[in-house]
């Protein structure tokens, strides 16, 4: 088993499962999320 | 290279030290040393370079060698342990294709126990020979051939000819000397057959690391590596299976997370409507509602659709969460644009528009909603729809999560082919000819 390439793969799936758990999209994940405060709009 | 028959099967071991039989060349009177006495039949005066046939006491001139002297990357003489046998080098000689654009070098070591083997030097790259004694089926350009469970390809059939040779041999050796041959190679391994007349002879190749060799035979410096051997092991090779066993089982597995992904969310509309905005609403706010998201809420998506031609829609949305006060409202854009040009037809944009609200809590929610449009400028009316659902699959995650596992075993395949498209340049059977042609 090619252990370096096993924890990439298994980082990536443990980030698609968080991701779809929390209805992110996984640039979202990355980027930090859209976590809106009170009266903010975002992408304007 | 000729077949070796002297040998003895016995325990592996060092050959005597200092067992050299000498005698003087009949040509310039110079001493010949003997290393593999009674097998060897023909050996090369170091002073004149004349090959003398020393198989019986009648010593004879074979051929007066012009040739300068080469220096070897490893002397007569010299001692190494390869494969557990200490080997002892008693000829050198150099071989070329019948242009001579190609050349090598073969040592021809002895040990009084095992017999001959041949190390074989090209580019940088180290072979270790053993001859065979059987014959095997092909080697008049019969592509592929089958040796011991493996398969070898052909990688070369052409003429060999000896340019140099120093030192003794078990054979009557003659500069100028041609044969035809042929190798096959089935990395780590190579095998080669030589035709002379209707003798032929094959060999066993095992490639050996230039560092194995130096540190063998106490080598200061050996001939600088360039491409890749024929029969080279690839370094890609251990780890191929593998890398594509561990993609497969990653793939499945994202595979099942997005099954389980679909039949577990429970995806329903929250809020649907369709609205005729007046020039006069421009900016205004023409929908005001609220909803509820049930508690397995995990996302919001907000979708707009127009049927905009030529033209566009801005639709400033707040989307209020009643508890938090979170406001989650995109801005959403549609604009559509299509025509005609020297091209044929084109068209960019949609009618379509959506954002995803991740990670929104359950509750209450305010929705408002502020139209712009291309069509308020001309005095017309525009009209659009709003929908709004939660638990939306997110199929972005998906197709990027499977781009990111792929990306690791394709660059690996990319490298494992390139290394073997450069084993296979120098051939003319390269299973990689169109690529190399491109």
């Amino acid at each position: 088993m090619n252990k370096l390439y096993s924890l990439y793969c298994l980082a990536i799936l443990v980030s698609f499962a968080y991701a779809n758990h929390k209805g992110y999209g996984m640039t979202e994940l990355v980027t930090g999320g859209h976590h809106a405060g009170p009266g903010v709009h975002y992408h304007k | 290279m000729a077949d070796a028959s002297a040998t003895t099967p016995a325990a592996s071991a060092a050959p005597p030290a200092g067992g050299v039989q000498t005698f003087a060349c009949p040509n310039c009177g110079g001493t010949i040393g003997i290393r593999a006495a009674g097998l060897t039949v023909s050996a090369v005066c170091e002073h004149c370079h004349s090959i003398v046939g020393v198989d019986n006491e009648n010593l004879k001139i074979i051929s007066k060698a012009s040739a300068a002297a080469v220096r070897s990357a490893l002397p007569i003489g010299g001692r190494g342990k390869l494969f557990d046998v200490e080997w002892e080098i008693i000829g050198f000689m150099v071989r070329s294709d019948p242009t001579e654009k190609w050349k090598w070098c073969e040592y021809l070591l002895f040990n009084p126990w095992e017999g001959f083997r041949f190390l074989v030097e090209a580019e940088g790259h180290w072979n270790f020979v053993r001859m065979l004694r059987r014959n095997i089926r092909g080697g008049a350009g019969v592509p592929v051939i089958s040796y011991e469970d493996e398969i070898y390809r052909l990688y070369v059939y052409d003429g060999a000819k000896v340019l140099y040779v120093m030192g003794e041999f078990y054979w009557t050796v003659k500069v100028g000397e041609k044969v035809m041959a042929a190798d096959y190679i089935a990395p780590p391994y190579m095998l080669s057959m030589e035709r002379s007349g209707q003798d032929i002879i094959w060999s066993q190749a095992v490639y050996v690391e230039a560092s194995e060799v130096a540190s063998a035979f106490g080598a200061q410096a050996l001939p600088g590596q360039s491409g890749v051997a024929p029969d080279q092991p690839s370094p890609f090779e251990p780890r191929y299976k593998s890398t594509m066993m561990t993609c497969a089982m990653f793939l499945v597995a994202l595979i099942a997370v997005q099954i389980a992904g679909l039949f577990a969310s429970h995806s329903q509309t929250l809020y649907a409507n369709s609205y005729m905005a007046s020039p006069g609403e421009k900016g205004q706010t023409v929908i005001s509602t609220s909803f509820t998201a049930p508690e397995d809420t995990v996302n919001l998506w907000i979708h707009a659709f127009a049927p905009v031609d030529n033209n566009w829609l801005e639709l400033d949305t707040s989307l209020v969460n009643l508890q938090t006060q979170a406001d989650y409202g995109p801005l959403l854009s549609i604009e559509y644009w299509h025509g005609y040009d020297s091209d044929g037809s084109w068209s960019e944009g949609s009618r379509n528009a959506s954002h995803t609200v991740g990670d929104a809590a359950p509750g209450n929610y305010q929705f408002t909603v502020s139209p712009d449009a291309g069509a308020f400028e001309k005095g017309n009316p525009q009209s659009f729809e709003i929908e709004i659902k939660n638990n939306v699959p997110i199929w972005s995650n998906f197709w990027i999560s499977l781009v990111l596992i792929i990306i690791w075993p394709a660059v690996y395949l990319f490298r494992r082919r390139n290394f073997e498209v450069q084993r296979w340049s120098n051939s003319d059977y390269s299973p990689y000819a169109s690529d190399d042609d491109e």
